[in-house]
């Protein structure tokens, strides 16, 4: 037939023809209830008398074995009539946050009663999954209905139209297809497409997206541009990240990313095909209530695109919507809701600026302590000097580094105040190094790690104290102390900082120090080597009393008495000085 | 115009011939004999565009996604569906980016996707890549189909993790990536003593323990995962008494030495493991008064390395001796950093160990210029000891 040449005849059947098409259309662009996809023949207003059918419905309810389906004979159906039960899927997915809905088949019911509205039925066989109220139910083998039937059904949904996105709509749409009507042979394009649709049924999204494009690109097809759209939304939906996004059942492809650096502007582009009067980006920052609506331009025909503004960009993040301006001069959500917005995570920038010490120290303190009455044969002199800064409460709170250095004599108390045997020198030079670990504001770890050159070479020792209240308020301090060559010592301080310009230490350690340890002692006349025992353990209570003279430079001074007997004991005293920067 | 051709060509597609007839006909013209060589497929701004006929007739169509972010260390590719692909020569993507001529690359076919394009990595530079795409038609006219050199769109170029902190390091160190320093000290351990068994007995000697170290390194810093490498060459020159276990040619031991020395390189990479947590690892090749010697060296920072850290390391040299160490770097002011210092060492070859106590103060006193002092005291014997004292200097450029 020459181009050009248009009968009566092929003049209806392009008719019944767009009504193919505009139902694809439809299908792909309007989430429907399941019902509604009882065929686009509903918008033709010539239709023939009598075609075939896809009913859809529910399960509303379990009695007993039987499930009870909203279909009945009113949609066409029959007692011993076998339907398809899908289970609709609908998830937020958990990275990028996007509402992703597809539906699976899970079996066959039997119709054992069918009346006007609701029918009994009972699974074919064994069920993926157990029915569940809400499972789509829809007859793969369809009954003839007429148009007019159809209509009421279709027309009133009985579920919310957002329970079946678009995605589903696309699958819909295809299996809609499946059963052509009766469209004239001759039209072999659209035959061509109905086929393809029902060969899809069942099909993964992406096989189904590929095989829509391979037809497209095997052959010239006026469907060409739905069924691309078609694998686009498949596509993006199989993907879940970027890519359309078809919540709303309008085609689009929008890409929102994740992470963006702060500070910049960022530029968002949409691919919108169709009538629409625009499109609307809606954005806020996470901190914040309200949307600020930035109007998408258009920039290509079905592109638009809107700039967020740099100072928008600030940690931790913004969220936005798309929405979509209708002819009518009505907006609908696009991409993401006002209650269910995207997120977009604003990165903070890697600062390496200077460390700043806002909390450091510099310590002096020098202690001597007599422990019996003035003899010089039981005494210990210990100096120590460090340097460290504070970080924060949480985490490694504090570093301290210093040096020490401790001598001292002592010996039993029977050595001593018995048998008047000279007293052991004991000594050590050392460096430690100190850091604390804040468990919270309120309690905190401290460790020390001691390295240090004694009478009998490099040794070493530690201290370790747990801290309750927070180290610049009143705490108090319990722990210990190892020396090598020195010994030991059970320490609990407690550090009173109520009065601002005073602060206050008391201090009780329980020690066998300085002699803390058992040593064979060559006597230098004989040559002899003698065992010595460690020091008997005493107790020393220490009192210290700062003043800060500027609020940077703290000058103490303190106290103490200690005794092993209440005979064998004897005062002592010490300085500190404490500079923070 | 487009739209009038349009609807009577669907028509016909439409009737009962027309299907035999759509195989026949050439592809449905495109009217774009009054375009420009580039023809803007709709004029933009106007929402009334969507009826452009571009986008409802048989033209050809590029659909995608805009992108809006290109992640550095990876090609940039970008995906999209094309209509009527016989009429349409080439698929170009134009792109920007900052300062620098525009570049094309085609949209060629995927095994994924339906076309892509892709831009190389090493073009992702700067903060913003612009695009554009056009198309290339068989009758040799070009169509605009989305955006264009005028109105390109922007997209955000995202740095990595790496390059990131390599920027905000390099921005720290004022841009220096290369550091010379030198420095000096000598150190004094008092007296120590060493036992020399032979044959005839056990001969005991007394020494002055002390040696001198002068070195010059040069750094170089990458600040990416190898955030520096180094070559230090050194020299190293005391005394302390040392047992030396070589006999001359009668079988005589050769007694006690005194001088002792090493002559050193060694090459240091210091790897990023976080932002605060760095590892150094060296090597060393040298020469004693024994003979060659090698050594290996490790060190752990955490903390800020240009400023405020703790390092805990190590350094063990054949013969020559070991040493551990941990050293605590203060930034008291942005110029002024203190360091007290943690050793413990039987360098230079000596018998035993002993404890170095250090302190170390160094300044800024121009930009990219330091200079220190250190000084401290040290000792192998409880009532024998000595101070130390050096200097250093160090030049980033």
């Amino acid at each position: 037939m020459a181009p050009g040449k248009i009968t009566s005849s092929t003049l209806l059947t392009a008719t019944v023809v767009f009504s193919l098409t505009s139902g694809v259309h439809a299908q792909t662009r309007e989430p429907s209830h399941p019902a509604a996809t009882t065929e686009p023949t509903v918008s033709q207003p010539k239709a023939p008398a009598k075609e075939a059918a896809l009913v859809t419905g529910w399960v509303i309810a379990m009695d007993g074995p039987d499930v009870v389906l909203d279909l009945g004979t009113t949609q066409g159906l029959h007692s011993g009539d076998v339907v398809e039960i899908w289970r609709p899927i609908k998830l937020k997915h958990p990275v990028t946050g996007k509402l992703i809905t597809d539906r699976f088949r899970t079996g066959d019911l039997s119709l054992n009663q069918v009346r006007g509205n609701l029918s009994w039925a009972r699974p074919v066989g064994t069920l993926e999954r157990p029915v569940a109220i809400g499972d789509i139910v829809q007859c793969a083998r369809a009954s003839e209905v007429t148009s007019d039937s159809m209509t009421p059904k279709a027309a009133v949904p009985s579920r919310e139209t957002s329970s079946v996105n678009a995605a589903a709509g696309a699958q819909a749409a295809p299996a809609a297809q499946a059963h052509p009507r009766k469209e004239s042979p001759a039209d072999a394009d659209a035959l061509q497409v109905a086929q393809l649709f029902e060969s899809m049924q069942g099909r993964a999204p992406l096989d189904r997206a590929e095989q829509y494009e391979q037809f497209v690109r095997s052959r010239r097809t006026r469907f060409a541009r739905t069924l691309l759209e078609e694998a686009a939304l498949l596509r993006a939906q199989a993907d879940g990240s970027e890519g359309a996004i078809a919540e709303t059942g309008v085609v689009h492809q929008v890409t929102i990313p994740e992470t963006v650096r702060p500070d910049r502007s960022l530029v968002i582009g949409l691919w919108m095909p169709g009538k629409h009067a625009g499109a609307v980006l809606q954005v806020r920052a996470e901190t914040q209530p309200s949307y600020n609506p930035y109007p998408m331009k258009m920039t290509s025909p079905d592109y638009y695109e809107a700039e967020i503004p740099a100072d928008m960009m600030k940690p931790p993040g913004i969220a936005l919507l798309i929405e979509r301006v209708e002819q009518d001069g009505k907006a609908y959500p696009l991409s993401g809701t006002a209650s269910q917005p995207m997120h977009i995570v604003v990165r903070t920038e890697p600062d390496r600026k200077e460390s700043a010490i806002n909390h450091g120290m510099l310590r002096l303190v020098t202690d001597y302590a007599d422990w019996n009455r003035g003899r010089g044969n039981d005494y210990a002199w210990q100096t120590e000097g460090d340097i460290g800064f504070r970080l924060q409460d949480k985490g490694i709170r504090a570093v301290r580094s210093g040096f020490g250095v401790y001598r001292g004599k002592g010996g039993t108390l029977a050595e001593l105040d018995v048998l008047n045997v000279e007293p052991r020198s004991v000594g050590l030079t050392y460096g430690y190094l100190e850091g604390e670990f804040g468990f919270s504001t309120f309690a905190s770890l401290i460790a020390r790690a001691t390295v240090g050159l004694g009478e009998n070479g490099v040794t070493g020792g530690g201290q370790a104290f747990v801290r309750l209240g927070n180290d610049l308020n009143t705490n108090l301090m319990l722990g210990g102390e190892v020396l090598g060559g020195i010994g030991l010592r059970g320490i609990a301080q407690l550090e009173l900082k109520q009065f601002e310009k005073v602060p206050i230490t008391l201090r009780s350690e329980v020690t066998n120090q300085p002699v803390g340890t058992r040593a064979d002692v060559q006597n230098p006349l004989t040559g002899y080597a003698t065992f010595r025992d460690a020091s008997d353990i005493g107790v020393r209570v220490i009192g210290q009393v700062g003043y800060k003279i500027v609020p940077s430079l703290t000058l103490a001074l303190r106290g103490s008495y200690q005794g092993r007997t209440i005979n064998h004991a004897g005062p002592g005293g010490g300085a500190a000085v404490i500079y923070t920067f | 115009m487009l739209l009038k051709t349009t609807a009577p060509i669907a028509l016909v597609l439409l009737s009962q011939a027309s299907v035999v007839w759509a195989e026949e006909v050439p592809p449905a013209p495109v009217d774009l004999s009054a375009a420009a060589p580039v023809t803007a497929a709709k004029p933009s701004n106007l929402p009334a565009a969507a009826d452009s006929p571009v986008a409802t007739t048989d033209n050809p169509t590029l659909q995608h996604a805009p992108a809006a972010i290109a992640n550095t260390g990876d090609d940039f590719v970008i995906h999209a569906a094309l209509t009527h692909p016989e009429q349409v020569r080439a698929a170009i993507l134009s792109y920007r980016v900052t300062d620098e001529p525009a570049k094309d690359v085609m949209f060629q076919r995927s095994s994924a996707d339906d076309y892509v394009a892709v831009i190389p990595e090493a073009d992702l530079r700067g903060e913003t890549l612009q695009y554009w795409i056009t198309l290339q038609l068989v009758n040799g006219s070009k169509l605009a189909v989305y955006n264009s050199e005028q109105n390109p769109h922007t997209v955000q170029i995202i740095p990595s993790s790496t390059d990131l902190n390599e920027r905000a390091l390099l921005a720290r160190v004022d841009g220096r990536r290369n550091v010379f320093a030198a420095m000096g000290e000598y150190v004094d351990f008092g007296h120590s003593q060493a036992t020399d068994v032979t044959a005839a007995g056990s001969t005991q000697a007394t020494a002055r323990d002390w040696y001198y170290r002068v070195e010059a390194s040069y750094t170089y810093r990458p600040l990416r995962l190898i955030s520096e490498f180094s070559l230090r060459v050194g020299m190293v020159r005391g005394e302390t008494p040392v047992p030396y276990a070589a006999t001359d040619s009668s079988g005589n031991s050769l007694g006690i030495l005194k001088d002792v020395g090493l002559n050193y390189a060694a090459p240091t990479v210091r790897f990023r493991l976080s932002d605060i947590v760095y590892a150094d690892g060296t090597l060393l090749a040298s020469v004693t008064e024994i003979g060659f010697s090698t050594g290996v060296g490790g060190a752990l920072l955490l903390g800020d390395p240009y400023g405020t850290k703790l390092t805990l390391g190590f350094e063990v040299i054949q013969v020559f001796g070991r040493r551990f160490y941990a050293r605590t770097d203060i930034a008291v002011h942005p110029c002024v950093r203190l360091s007290p210092i943690i050793e413990v060492s039987d360098m230079p070859h000596a018998n035993v160990y002993g404890v170095r106590l250090l302190g170390e103060a160094t300044v800024k006193v121009a930009p990219g210029m330091r200079v220190g002092l250190r000084g401290g005291y040290q000792a192998r014997k409880f009532d024998s000891g000595g101070a130390s004292f050096g200097a250093l200097f160090a030049y980033e450029l």
